[in-house]
């Protein structure tokens, strides 16, 4: 039996025929499908870079799921495996990209592993001077604005 | 590049050095923050008035005890925060606590403070008591009665005996060294959760259960772990009646009896366990009730595709089977033995009942062990579906005589 297609469209006007269960890990594309059968899905807040990689995660995800029909612990090791390098490669402004098709398309375990790894770039920071200059925050504050926060949060130490 | 990143973002930054993470939605920045331990997340109140408040509305806690110098500045950080969030659903309250470290040890205060975690319908509730030998801390009842609970970690308290349990979200259950009010609480809890997946069971010595039995139609996975002691040698019975169960790992030192009930869905066992036996306390083969309790155990777990097993219980495997032919391990095809001492004599015995096995990893559970293992099977067509043989490092000396197409690697 032949696997249905379907087809998203990147902002860029760029088609990407993608398999129905594939696409269906999104939440909203699996209700359009079902509302708009054999129609072309134009994704015009997506890019063709961040769509392909969502197709990717995606494309990755479902093939774990299809395989073998269990979810042994070596497999789902394997995936976090998987997910933790794919977002290693992925530079920050493409990251926040990525956490946000996520967030769009409601495909809720991409959302986990995006937000994960922000946290942990905000982790990795000494201070609120590195996580500023990591994430380019501006700081709009005086020094003594900064302190009288911190008295006031009851800092813990 | 990101051309379309860059155009929805209002920034007086120069181009390139896009504040994306200052723009997302609060919901966003709320689930991000609700990955990091509290105190790094109050230090997100001072990098610009965008974070100023952001911190107080995340809907989580994430604190230690340690995380403040004094006990008052601890407790009124919970109380405010609880306070300020009075009406959010709570998405996570995780609290370590060590109650012999307190100046005034208050296990009503953080009874106090998991009842109104209760109310506030949290989701994922991780409670952890860090001080040793002491079980002061009682969980309240009305965790028993937390609807939206999806995930409960509790380690180093006291459950008490459940009256009324109304739990229908609850999937994850992780108890270590909890210790009980009755004999039958846990047993109740358990069998009261009827979405409950993953269980995971690291037993107290104190807990005073001599016979647990975990029933469950929904669970998938399950572990549970004794250590040994030499001062208990008390006969405990841990009874499994799970349809859905897939995965199950016994890392027992204490449990003399195993009953596996309805276990027919099992795909993957992990057994650590000698039944009790010891040097001392050896397989008897005139003790019918552990003979029968061993035939029966194997029998359940024969249908299982992946086994891992330890050298304790290759041996009680190896002592039973000569007396009682052990049964057939059909469907198994992937093995691997810790081993913790010379048992390869022990190990062909079972590999003849393993028909379909295709991967065999012979692994150490200390890699300085060297046991200079000579392998050389006795009867080459015992494995003709061997095709993946691995030994790792520390069993140094190995030779194989291997059957044709099968790849070896020497760790």
């Amino acid at each position: 039996m032949s696997k249905k297609m379907i087809v998203l469209k990147s902002s860029e006007g760029v088609s990407f025929v993608v398999e129905e269960a594939v696409a269906r890990q999104s939440k909203i594309i699996s209700f359009l499908v079902e509302e708009f059968p054999d129609r072309e899905l134009p994704l015009t807040n997506m890019t063709s870079e961040i769509l392909r990689k969502t197709i990717e995660y995606c494309k990755k995800h479902v093939v774990e799921d299809d395989g073998g029909g269990d979810s042994s612990s070596s497999s789902s090791g394997d995936l976090k495996e998987w997910d933790v390098k794919f977002v290693a490669e992925i530079d920050q402004p493409r990251l926040m990209d990525l956490l946000m098709a996520a967030n769009y398309l409601d495909i809720p375990s991409l959302l986990d592993v995006t937000c994960q790894k922000v946290a942990d770039t905000i982790a990795a920071c000494n201070d609120e001077k590195e996580i500023r200059a990591t994430f380019n925050i501006e700081n709009d504050f005086t020094e003594e604005e900064v302190e009288a926060i911190r008295m006031e949060n009851q800092y813990p130490i | 590049m990101d051309g379309d990143g860059v155009k929805r973002v209002r920034s007086t930054n120069q181009p390139g050095e896009v504040d994306r993470i200052s723009h997302l939605p609060d919901c966003l920045i709320f689930k991000v923050l609700l990955s990091l331990p509290t105190k790094e997340v109050v230090k997100t109140s001072t990098l610009s008035t965008r974070w100023n408040h952001i911190w107080k509305h995340v809907p989580g806690l994430n604190l230690e005890y340690d995380d403040f110098s004094e006990h008052d500045s601890f407790v009124s950080f919970i109380d405010s925060f609880l306070s300020f969030n009075r009406d959010t659903r709570l998405h996570m309250f995780k609290l370590t606590y060590d109650y012999s470290e307190a100046d005034e040890p208050e296990p009503s205060l953080v009874r106090r403070w998991l009842d109104t975690v209760s109310r506030m319908k949290v989701e994922t509730l991780d409670v952890t008591d860090d001080s040793a030998e002491s079980w002061e801390l009682e969980m309240t009842p009305a965790l028993y009665t937390c609807g939206s609970l999806v995930s409960l970690k509790l380690v180093g308290l006291t459950l008490p005996s459940p009256d009324l349990v109304s739990l229908p979200s609850l999937k994850d259950i992780n108890l270590i060294l909890v210790e009980f009010t009755d004999e039958w609480a846990l047993e109740k809890f358990i069998s009261q959760c009827p979405s409950l997946k993953n269980l995971c069971i690291e037993r107290s010595f104190g807990d005073d259960i001599p016979m647990l039995r975990v029933r469950s139609q929904s669970l998938l996975t399950f572990i549970h772990i004794v250590d040994s002691h030499e001062s208990f040698d008390d006969e405990r019975i841990l009874e499994i009646d799970a349809p859905m169960l897939k995965y199950l790992k016994l890392s027992d030192g204490r449990t003399a009896i195993f009953k596996l009930e309805n276990t027919a869905s099992l795909v993957g066992v992990h057994i650590n366990t000698a039944f009790n036996l010891t040097s001392t306390r050896r397989f008897c083969p005139n003790d019918a009730q552990k003979r029968n309790m061993i035939q029966n155990f194997l029998l359940m777990i024969s249908r299982v595709d992946n086994i891992v097993i330890a050298s304790c219980t290759l041996e009680v495997i190896y002592e039973y089977s000569r007396y009682e032919q052990l049964p057939v391990f059909r469907n198994l095809s992937s093995l691997r033995v810790n081993l913790d001492g010379d048992v390869w004599e022990m190990l062909p015995v079972f590999l003849e009942s393993c028909l379909n096995l295709t991967t065999l990893v012979l692994g150490s559970i200390q890699n300085h062990v060297k046991l200079g293992i000579t392998v050389s099977p006795r009867r080459p067509r015992v494995l003709p579906s061997l095709k993946y043989v691995e030994i790792e490092s520390g069993l140094l000396t190995c030779e194989l005589t291997k059957p044709q197409e099968t790849n070896l690697k020497l760790g």
